[in-house]
């Protein structure tokens, strides 16, 4: 999924990649984005990956560094509190896709 | 036995003439008749030439006379499902296989598209899309071989659209072979994401096909879809279907669900914000958005902001990044069932509104490049000109599917450039199935008898 469009960028809430709470302080979440800039910078292969509340999703220098950076702006701040405040339910029921469709086709993927 | 041939010739060619003069329009001359001299001649020498061997040498020569008067059988039970891609370009090229409309270039390459799917190779796939490029004309076997070397590239949206281009051409461009492959691997396609509204649609399609077809009615049991088959009619078509052996856990899958049971979900009570936020995204995820369900998320996120949130300023942020997101979804993702309210103010209509201008602008932007290549030397080659019509196409649909009030603008919008566009690709190209194609849609879209009347004349046009 393209990070920047869509509801993707939802699961990029600066919250979600500093994985902080949203009533966390200003000093807290500074401490919390330096730690991970160091840890990134050292290659810790740990910190290259968060788990959000909508899933799994890639992190680097650049991302935490915006996330920093938009949490400093009051407002910006008010609205990602909003974004980060979800609950997430389970999906609407759907009948289960046919996973080997592709192979009775012939298709090796 | 030999001596009665020349009697068959002068037979098949009197009859051969006859159809002419009665300007058969049903079948292209082109097809027709390259598949009946081709089977005239593996008949009335092939076939003799191996019974005028002698005795010793004639069983060592039997399996490649056998493929020689059977091309088609040997290439997609042997070469395709082997993988040997190669070898089925160029058993496809000089193989003469019947049932193309297409260069023989062309169907050496869909044979080797289609081997590819056995063995994706993306070496191989850069020459057969090379090879492609090359070709002045691509009847349906191209567009085919397009759009699976699109999905192996990993472009799923752009192959998706070419098979159903291939898939919608008359038989005239496009025979029961290629058709075949296109609407297989779209409906297999669409039944892996859980697309089963897709795989409905794509199966009872025009020109049922046993398989599709089969897999079709299956799902109209599994989603309760009205005109659910009974039992017995499923298992008879599914007896009458290929491949059986591996699609029987999807019939037992449909023989075991009783449509009528099917029940409504149950209505959710009013939500709190982050309940919402979570059905917002659960329903974002699906890989088909349900319209409706959509908007009953959006407008429960909007009423618990306005009734949680205190800051005007907040508020009004987060519903303009709450519109874009959603425009960016509705670019990424298919929807289905969304109504869209012209006058409406919510969310999901200024959504909705923002995205109908930003895709007319990029339909009227693609129309003025048509606009600005009206000489054939502008033209470019087929392989290119058939994605890019893909992508114009899919567009198209999506804002029409969307925004039905905007079809008959988008009609003004862009009917003369492309129009004229196509025009030029039938009489300076002779690219006949493009043209179809193209004049097809837009009747589809046409609202004023005027342009249907010529929009349907240019079409017959297409099939003489």
């Amino acid at each position: 999924m393209n990070p920047t469009i869509g509801l993707a960028a939802w699961q990029r809430n600066p919250f979600f990649v500093l994985e902080m709470p949203i009533s966390a302080s200003r000093a807290e979440l500074e401490r919390a984005g330096q730690k991970l800039l160091a840890l990134l910078e050292l290659g810790t292969a740990r910190v290259r990956t968060c788990q959000t509340p909508l899933g799994v999703i890639e992190r680097d220098a650049d991302l935490v560094r915006a996330a920093l950076a938009a949490l400093r702006d009051p407002e910006t701040r008010a609205v990602a509190e909003l974004w980060a405040t979800v609950a997430p339910q389970d999906a609407p029921p759907a009948p289960a896709p046919w996973v080997d469709a592709k192979r009775v086709v012939g298709w090796r993927v | 036995m030999t001596g009665f041939i020349p009697f068959l010739i002068l037979a098949l060619v009197l009859f051969d003439r006859w159809r002419g003069s009665k300007g058969a329009t049903s079948w292209s001359h082109q097809n027709i008749r390259r598949g009946f001299w081709v089977v005239l001649l593996r008949v009335t020498f092939v076939l003799p030439a191996w019974l005028a061997l002698p005795d010793p040498v004639r069983p060592w020569l039997g399996v490649p006379t056998l493929l020689l008067l059977t091309p088609n059988l040997w290439l997609s039970h042997v070469c395709v499902r082997l993988g040997w891609v190669r070898m089925s370009y160029w058993g496809g090229r000089l193989g003469l296989p019947t049932g193309f409309d297409d260069p023989l270039r062309v169907v050496g390459c869909y044979y080797a598209a289609r081997a590819l799917l056995r063995r994706p190779d993306p070496a191989a796939r850069t020459w057969i899309e090379t090879e492609l490029s090359r070709t002045k004309h691509l009847g349906g076997a191209g567009v085919v071989a397009l759009g699976l070397c699109a999905w192996l590239r990993g472009d799923a949206p752009r192959g998706t659209q070419l098979l159903e281009l291939a898939d919608e051409m008359p038989r005239v461009f496009v025979g029961r072979h290629a058709r075949r492959v296109a609407r297989d691997l779209l409906v297999a396609d669409a039944a892996a994401r859980g697309d089963w509204e897709a795989v409905i649609e794509r199966g009872t399609a025009r020109w049922p096909l046993r398989w599709s077809y089969c897999v079709a009615r299956a799902a109209q049991r599994i989603t309760g879809a009205p005109g659910a088959p009974h039992r017995a009619t499923l298992l008879a078509l599914f007896v009458l279907a290929p491949r059986r052996w591996t699609t029987w856990p999807l019939i037992r899958r449909a023989l075991s669900i009783d449509p009528t049971d099917a029940a409504l979900p149950p209505t959710p009570p009013s939500p709190t914000l982050p309940v919402a936020l979570g059905r917002l995204w659960s329903v974002s995820s699906s890989p088909v958005i349900d319209g409706i369900e959509l908007r009953r998320a959006v407008v429960d996120v909007q009423a618990t902001l306005e009734r949680d949130e205190d800051s005007a300023v907040t508020l009004e942020r987060f519903e303009a990044e709450l519109v874009e997101r959603i425009c960016g979804l509705l670019e990424t993702r298919p929807v289905r069932d969304i109504e869209h309210d012209p006058e409406g103010d919510g969310i999901l209509d200024r959504a909705l509104d923002q995205f109908s201008a930003r895709r007319f602008a990029e339909l009227e932007a693609r129309a003025k490049d048509y606009a600005d290549r009206t000489t054939p030397e502008r033209s470019l080659d087929p392989a290119t000109e058939w994605l890019a019509w893909a992508e114009f196409r899919r567009l198209g649909d999506e804002l029409c599917q969307l925004d039905p009030s905007l079809d008959e603008t988008l009609f003004d919008a862009i009917f003369i450039p492309v129009c004229n566009f196509a025009v030029q690709e039938q009489n300076d190209l002779k690219r006949r199935a493009f043209a179809w194609s193209v004049y097809a849609w837009l009747n589809r879209h046409a609202t004023d008898p005027e342009n249907q009347t010529l929009l349907t004349s240019n079409v017959r046009s297409t099939l003489r």
